[in-house]
């Protein structure tokens, strides 16, 4: 699995590669038979699947609003205390 | 002070092997845990190959769970070893201070706690954009807005200016509990936008590659085919201009003014 990933990050660096020698590349790569051909069709759906790597990631960082309403806020200890009594 | 630990919240850049700088590379190198935020699963992998003990920060989503409760648990988890003494590196996808709400929070507790917090900057989506689309937002102006709040709140739009949009793929989520919605809340965004642009203007939705095998998504369309477009997470709306710069006369003429004055004419 690895080679794969480093395989990927060296193309990343290299901005002078060329189709050609990206299929050539990736011949000479020691990987599986089904892994080469998903790198040789740019299928990073079937790579993700091949490589196992992580299904359905998330990647909203940034809430709409910086303070979530007030019905969802975690009570803290006062309030708690406040609505046991009340 | 006892147990005084470190952090550094680093961004990866958005395309694997391509943005990472020498200075986020050596914080992950020399952290003692590091915790990871990606974009692009491979680029977790590939964090494993880099360090023994990467720790997702993916198992604090859920679906239907708040993300303010995911954003205070990924600052508690960060935070957890800091206060132990340990040097802890907090890896984002992109720059880890452009739309993320737990980089800037965890620095800012580090800090107050009196433990040493950095951030370092990284080629955001913004960044990739701009190169990809060709856009210089110092051409006419740019805007960005988180595309919920923008609809949540009265802001004021310049369409002389670009105007950028990002998580449109939950544009009008008020909960802050869902991964996608639907094509009936883009709709209240596109009759939002209308008010200040034409139906017909073109829009961009755009989406960076996270690896040297993909290429960007660049797809142009009619901003009233928004609704029925496919957007997701990654994807990210872009209105360029629909109208020139408007001149602002009085300022024109005071500015003169000082010219005269100072013989610059």
């Amino acid at each position: 699995m690895s080679n794969v990933i480093r395989f990927l990050e060296s193309l990343g660096r290299d901005a002078a590669a060329s189709p050609e020698a990206y299929a050539r590349a990736v011949q000479s790569l020691d990987v599986d038979a089904d892994v080469r051909d998903a790198l040789l069709r740019r299928d990073r759906v079937a790579l993700d699947r091949l490589l196992g790597a992580r299904h359905n990631v998330m990647i909203a960082l940034v809430p709409a609003e910086d303070d979530e309403p007030a019905e969802q806020k975690p009570a803290d200890d006062d309030e708690i205390r406040a609505r046991a009594g009340s | 002070m006892a147990n005084q630990g470190s952090v550094a919240c680093v961004g990866l850049g958005m395309t694997l092997g391509a943005h990472l700088s020498p200075r986020a590379r050596s914080h992950l190198e020399h952290a003692d845990i590091v915790f990871a935020a990606v974009a692009d699963p491979l680029v977790e992998l590939w964090l494993q190959d880099v360090h023994p003990d990467v720790r997702s920060l993916q198992p604090h989503y859920a679906e239907g769970k708040s993300r303010h409760a995911t954003y205070r648990e990924m600052v508690a988890a960060v935070l957890a070893p800091v206060r132990e003494g340990r040097r802890v590196c907090a890896a984002f996808y992109g720059h880890p201070g452009v739309f993320a709400q737990a980089p800037h929070r965890i620095v800012e507790q580090a800090r107050a706690e009196g433990h040493a917090a950095v951030m370092e900057p990284g080629i955001s989506a913004e960044d990739c954009l701009y190169a990809d689309l060709g856009i210089d937002p110092g051409r006419y102006g740019c805007a960005h807005f988180e595309a919920s709040q923008f609809m949540l709140y009265r802001r004021v739009v310049d369409p002389s200016a670009y105007l950028v949009l990002w998580q449109v793929g939950i544009a009008g989520d008020r909960s802050c509990r869902r991964w996608s919605t639907d094509g009936a809340r883009r709709q209240l965004l596109v009759d939002r936008l209308a008010r200040d642009y034409p139906r017909d203007h073109e829009a961009i939705l755009y989406e960076a590659a996270t690896l040297a095998i993909a290429a960007p998504r660049m797809q142009r369309l009619a901003l009233a085919d928004l609704a029925a477009a496919d957007v997701d997470l990654r994807t990210t709306l872009v209105l360029p201009p629909c109208r020139p710069m408007q001149e602002d006369a009085e300022m024109i003429e005071a500015l003169q003014r000082l010219d005269s004055l100072s013989g610059a004419a």
